[in-house]
Formats: structure tokens, sequence, C-alpha cells
């Protein structure tokens, strides 16, 4: 059985030889993981039998200036400048070109992204050297590739955007439609090259914090619900699914997210408020298959082995029950995370999450 | 009444009409004191409890604040002059090698928006200078945020240098990966949930509550 294979059994709510697997780590762990096991970042992904692969056309486009105070810019007309801190680097938003945009006149002025500034020309090929894996568009492995909220608050600035969402919805719906516009021609464009070789359309945005939604379900109706829906009819038409990515605190939207069409949830963040493995799959489980669910808030960092070990064993066993189930960290492993944790993590899962 | 259309302006999240009316009732005479108390600091803690309880979420706690905001514009000038009686200073922070600023910058708000003094140090703020700004605003309450794992030893670090070099200083932390055993364990004095939450830990510390 191949990973493609094993995967879409899985999806289909059926026992597969095992669980599909899947790996997600900060460039930093990715380096000393590789270094560790003297091998490159696919010889990392062969290791852990991760059954995903991504297709990342490449930015043929207008080159960014940078910005006025030296930061780096992206298609969407946002800023960023890293930041070296003594505990590692980050990066940071530093220009948001709608901060104040005040008119939907003003939010069409922008100059938006085109589809065209992508080549899709090679995409089958790379399809097909995956052929055997599960393949999805951008954004299962690499950090970026947001959505529509995600991008908002980007655009915008987040404190801007959040109050802009109450305040002056008029000019927040006319971005969505200018985000929604390039989404539309690019996952089109992607799904049209992959030649019915792409499985999965990743979508990332966030709708939980720690402790509840980060915006009301009315406003998630009013703004955000169609989005999603379309973009899963949009995969749906080129015999692909959605994979929608939104961390935090979010069963009270998951009902609304299986309405729209969303087949699988990642990466189900645990610690947030409410969000229980037994109950998800027990509500949701006969209509979702999951993606996620290991800690990395407190578990991976600071458990211990054994937590771990332990940790992987239950979620396999409850999420994993009847198929239905990706196995993957929750989010990006950190640098604080020791690699021992991890090497001790997929051991487990390997082991345990065979259904043979 | 038109305290109560402040209230309310506030509670519609309505940023200029809030200013408008705050002008008017200073102009009026009202005193200085009562705009604040009734007309700015109730709505806002209607809309805090809103929050904690669920029933309304971060655009609309961070509309109201920036509501409560543009009316504290016009009427922090004559606060001063006022005698009304100061509530207290906060200094406020992310921590060293922590980025991340939406949770401190609502916290920051709501602590303005209930009459507090705010200094925010912004992100990425080493312990030093938690110390420098605490002694320099004469604050009584030092706040911290954090958002990764990788950065609650920052939280850790600043808040045993605060404690060292500011005796009586009251520590209170707060963000996704915190949690009260953790702030226990660091030697803060308190850790919230939420901004309101944070907000009403001030008030228990500096003995203001109304």
């Amino acid at each position: 059985m191949n990973s493609k294979e094993r995967v879409m059994i899985t999806m289909a709510h059926e026992k597969a030889d095992r669980i599909p697997m899947n790996f997600r780590a900060a460039d930093q762990i990715v380096q000393r993981l590789s270094r560790s096991l003297c091998t490159d970042y696919f010889g990392l992904l062969h290791h852990y039998r991760v059954d995903f692969r991504e297709i990342i056309p490449p930015y043929i486009g207008p080159k960014f200036a940078k910005g006025k105070d030296g930061s780096e810019m992206d298609m969407w007309g946002v800023g960023r400048k890293e930041v070296v801190t003594d505990r590692g680097r980050d990066v940071m938003i530093s220009i948001s070109p709608l901060q104040d945009a005040a008119t939907p006149e003003d939010v069409r002025k922008h100059a938006w992204p085109r589809a065209e500034w992508f080549d899709f020309s090679r995409v089958k090929q790379m399809a097909l050297e995956f052929k055997d894996y599960s393949v999805s568009t951008p954004g299962i492995h690499i950090e970026g590739y947001h959505g529509v909220f995600h991008l908002l608050t980007y655009l915008f600035g987040m404190e801007n955007a959040m109050t802009e969402l109450v305040t002056n919805p008029e000019t927040i719906k006319a971005a969505i439609e200018e985000i929604m516009k390039f989404f539309t021609a690019y996952y089109t464009r992607l799904f049209e090259a992959g030649g019915g070789l792409i499985d999965f359309l990743f979508y990332k945005d966030d709708f939980g914090g720690q402790n509840n939604l980060l915006i009301g379900r009315p406003m998630f109706r009013e703004f955000f619900y169609s989005n999603i829906s379309h973009l899963c009819d949009l995969a749906q038409n080129f015999g692909g699914a959605m994979i929608l990515h939104s961390c935090g605190s979010i069963m009270k939207l998951i009902p609304d997210f299986i309405e729209a069409g969303v087949s699988v949830l990642d990466p189900i963040q645990v610690t947030a408020s409410d969000m229980d493995i037994r109950k998800l799959k027990h509500e949701f489980g006969g209509r979702l298959t999951f993606h996620g669910g290991i800690d990395v808030q407190r578990l991976m960092p600071f458990g211990s082995i054994g937590e771990i070990r332990e940790n992987a064993r239950t979620t396999i066993e409850v999420l994993g029950e009847n198929g239905g189930y990706f196995f993957s960290p929750s989010h990006r492993f950190q640098p604080d995370t020791p690699l021992e944790n991890i090497d001790a993590l997929y051991q487990t899962a390997l082991e345990c999450g065979s259904y043979r | 009444m038109a305290i109560d259309d402040i209230c309310r302006a506030v509670l519609t999240y309505n940023k200029a009409q809030t200013a408008a009316l705050v002008q008017a009732e200073i102009v009026k005479g009202t005193e200085i004191a009562r705009i604040l108390t009734d007309g700015l600091i109730a709505p806002l803690d209607e809309v805090g409890k809103k929050f904690s309880s669920g029933d309304i979420f971060v655009p609309e706690m961070l509309a109201a604040a920036g509501a409560v905001q543009e009316g504290l514009k016009y009427l922090s000038p004559f606060l001063a002059q006022s005698g009304a009686k100061k509530r207290g200073t906060i200094v406020i922070g992310t921590v060293s090698g922590d980025l991340h600023d939406i949770g401190k910058n609502i916290v920051a708000m709501m602590f303005e928006g209930a009459g507090f003094e705010v200094f925010d140090l912004g992100i990425n703020v080493e312990a030093g200078r938690f110390v420098w700004a605490a002694k320099e605003k004469e604050a009584q309450i030092v706040a911290l945020s954090a958002l990764l794992t990788t950065t609650m030893p920052s939280m850790a670090e600043a808040v045993a240098l605060v404690r060292e070099k500011c005796p009586g200083m009251k520590i209170m932390v707060g963000g996704a990966p915190i949690t009260d055993e953790f702030a226990r364990r660091i030697g803060a004095d308190g850790f919230s949930i939420d901004a309101p939450g944070a907000v009403d830990m001030a008030r228990r510390f500096l003995g203001t509550v109304d």
C-alpha cells in the first residue's frame, strides 16, 4: 500500500495498514534532526514515514521592492522584518498596506497579486514525482500560504482588522472579495495543472484562541463561511478535498466547517478550551477526518518521554478508531523541543498506529 | 441622560460619537471623574464581562476599547487638573524573545479603559527594561506577556529580576501557554486567562475595586 492509498482509505473512515503520518517543525528543528540522522529534509520525511507531500509552484511575478524601513515585502504588499532576539529569530509584520483604508474604493486601489505571477508549468511533473504520496497545495509543511482572515490581519494590521470587522464591514468585505479573486484563480490553475494528482487544498486560517473563538459564530458566517465553502467546492470539482487548519478552541464552528464541505480538520489544539479528542471523535468523527492532535504547547517541549509515549498511544486509540485520523503534531515543533521527544513520539506512533 | 448616551456609544462601538459626546460633557461642565467612571469605565466593564462569558469576542472588545480610548484622548488633559484620584500605574510588555503583541495590546487597552495609567514597552522587552520602566514611571504593577513556549523562560527571568530590584511590586503574567501553576512556580503574584480578568486583578492589587 502506498501513501496515497493509505491516506484515501483512512479518509474514507476505513482502516488502512497503519495511521497516515505527517511531520512539521521549525527550521532549526528540521536542521538539527536532519544532521542527527545524517540526511536531508526529504530523508527526514522518509525516516518518519511521512505520507504527505506538497507542491509549491515557483513565484515568477514582479520583484518585491524593499519597504522604506528595510522590510521584506510579499506579494500582498505586506512588509515583514526579521528580529534577532536572545531566544532566536522571529519575523514580525512591519507594514500593513491597508492600515488606513477607509472605504471599499481604497481597498480596490491596492495592488492585488495575480495567479499569473506563479509558474504552473512544472506542477504536473512535480505531482508525478510525488505520485505515491498524498499531495497537497502549499502550506501543509511550509510556512505562509494563509487564508482570508489571516491575510486581513496582515493587510489591515491585527487590531485594526479586528475592529474594522465590527465598525467598517463593507471595507473588509471588499478586501475579502479581492483576496478570493486571487485564491480562486490560483487554486483553479494549480488543480488544473495537477491533472487529478493533487489530493488536498490545504487552507490555513485561525478562528480560535486559547480559551474561545476569536470571532463569534455570526461573524464567521457573515464574513468567512462562504469563502471556505467556495474553496471546498473548487477542490471537490477537481476530485480533491479541503484540509482546514484552524488553531484554538473552535468546537462551536465545526458544524459550520462540515456544512461548508471541509473534509479534514487540522490541527486539533488539545490544550485549547473544549478541544477534547473523545468529544471531537464522538460528535464529528463520522463526518470529519482529524489531522494533528499532538500538543506542542506543553507535552512536546516539557513532557517526559513516558508522557509523550502515553499521549501518542491514547491519541491514536481515540482519534484513529476506524480510520479518520492523520497523525501529526498540532503545530510545528518549536526549537525548545528535545529531539529525543520527537523521536519517541514517532517511534510510538509507528508502533501503535498499525491496524494489522 | 447624556452620560448614558456615552455608554450607548461605547456599547455600539461608535468611536466618533463617543468622542463627540465626551467633549460635549466636558463643555457642559460635567464632573470629569464622573464622565470617566460612568461614561467610559462602566460600559467597558460591561463589555469585559460579556467577553469573559463568551457572549462577545475579540473584535467587539477591541472596537469598544477603541471607542473608550478615543473618548479618553479628549478627557485625559482634564483628568490631571481635576484632582481625580489616580487609579494606578502599570508597566506592560511582551517578554524578551517574543514578538507577539495582540494579547498584550488588548490587555493594555482594557487597563487604559479602566482608567489606569499604562506604559506599554512593546515586544521583545528585556527584563532590565521592565525594572527601569517600573522605577521611572513609579508603577505599582508590572504585567508580562508571552505567547511562545520558547520565551516562557524569559518570563521567569523577568519576574525574578523585577522581584529582586523592585520590592513590593505586584507582578502579573498572561499569554496562551501560561498557566496558574506556571505563574506560581516563577513567583508571579497573579495570572489571568483574559484581559477583563487582568483588569479585575489589577483593581484587587491596588485596592481600587469600585
